[in-house]
């Protein structure tokens, strides 16, 4: 009687474990079939590690983005009436360089001594919807609320405005900061944001009126262009291009309407 | 079947495994969403945040 041997080699001795072979014992199968069953499975985890990923992405942010609005609305409706509206004294900001004052040694701010009155609204707390932002592009086309600060938290109920930076209708520059692809994307189309285009932002002051003046590309770390600025401005930023943070799209627009609009202008 | 013998691991009756299978699921659920959330704000869109 002739028998074979199986040598060490051949042998899968877990081969038999998960039950799924047909005999009992153990079954002969080569150490690369073995390799080669273990990187299938891997090469399937990951391509479900990544489809999940998108799917999260996309989908399931954007859900419960979308589902929050109505409670944001209620939240900002709240905030623009409970609010409080002061007028307060503006010295608009001047051009002209400081000098030396021969005596102190110090340098001393030649701006203007003329002092203007403009309307300020009180500061909402930090993840708070206070404004809406409205534009003629899809994604902004119904108005997305504005909440108040631009941490990964606030930034998941919609548009973010920095805090450090006036309110919207307020000189200097406002900026807003959005998410491009994730959490509703409310500034997925703001490419298509050409010089001249208005855009709206309504806050517990009335509705403000910018006109865009500029959109260009800079590196994430370009945080220049939220430097104050004379006049009244409204920065967005956002990431550039969909579907990657590798860059950042700015649009400037200058206010034109608004409540402090001809106060601010008048001042230029 | 990794999920099964994973199961079959389980200490305790039946209603403990369960809820223990219940709790590795929540856990893992919890910790993917973390994880993809971080390579949503890191990789895809960071919101537009600048510095």
């Amino acid at each position: 009687m002739q028998t074979q041997e199986i040598t060490d080699t051949d042998v899968d001795p877990v081969a038999d474990v998960d039950g799924d072979d047909s005999t009992s014992g153990v079954v002969p199968r080569s150490r690369r079939a073995r390799y080669i069953r273990g990187l299938g499975w891997l090469f399937i985890n990951v391509g479900l590690f990544l489809v999940g990923f998108v799917i999260h992405a996309l989908f399931i942010t954007t859900y419960f983005s979308q589902q929050n609005q109505g409670a944001l609305n209620e939240q900002r409706i709240e905030n623009n009436r409970t609010a409080v509206i002061e007028e307060v004294e503006w010295t608009p900001p001047t051009d002209v360089l400081a000098v030396e004052d021969p005596q102190t040694g110090e340098f001393v701010s030649q701006g203007p001594t003329e002092t203007l009155t403009i309307k300020r609204e009180s500061v909402p707390p930090v993840g708070e919807a206070f404004a809406i932002i409205r534009a003629d592009i899809p994604s902004l086309a119904n108005g997305w609320n504005v909440v108040e600060g631009v941490t990964v938290a606030a930034l998941k109920n919609g548009a973010g405005h920095m805090p450090g930076t006036p309110l919207p209708g307020q000189p200097g520059n406002s900026v807003i900061a959005g998410h491009r692809t994730t959490y509703g994307a409310p500034f997925s189309d703001l490419d298509l944001l050409e010089i001249g285009d208005p855009i709206e932002v309504e806050t517990a002051l009335g509705l403000n009126i910018y006109i865009v003046r500029e959109v260009i590309i800079v590196d994430p770390t370009d945080v220049w262009v939220t430097d104050n600025r004379d006049g009244a401005w409204l920065t967005l930023t956002t990431c550039e291009p969909k579907f990657s943070a590798r860059k950042r799209l700015i649009v400037f627009a200058e206010l034109v309407s608004g409540p402090n609009a001809a106060t601010i202008q008048g001042s230029l | 079947m990794m999920m099964k013998r994973a199961y079959q691991a389980l200490p305790g009756p039946t209603p403990v495994r369960v809820a223990l299978a219940v709790l590795a699921i929540l856990v893992f659920l919890v910790v993917l969403n973390f994880v993809y959330e971080w390579m949503g704000t890191s990789f895809l869109d960071s919101g537009g945040t600048l510095g």
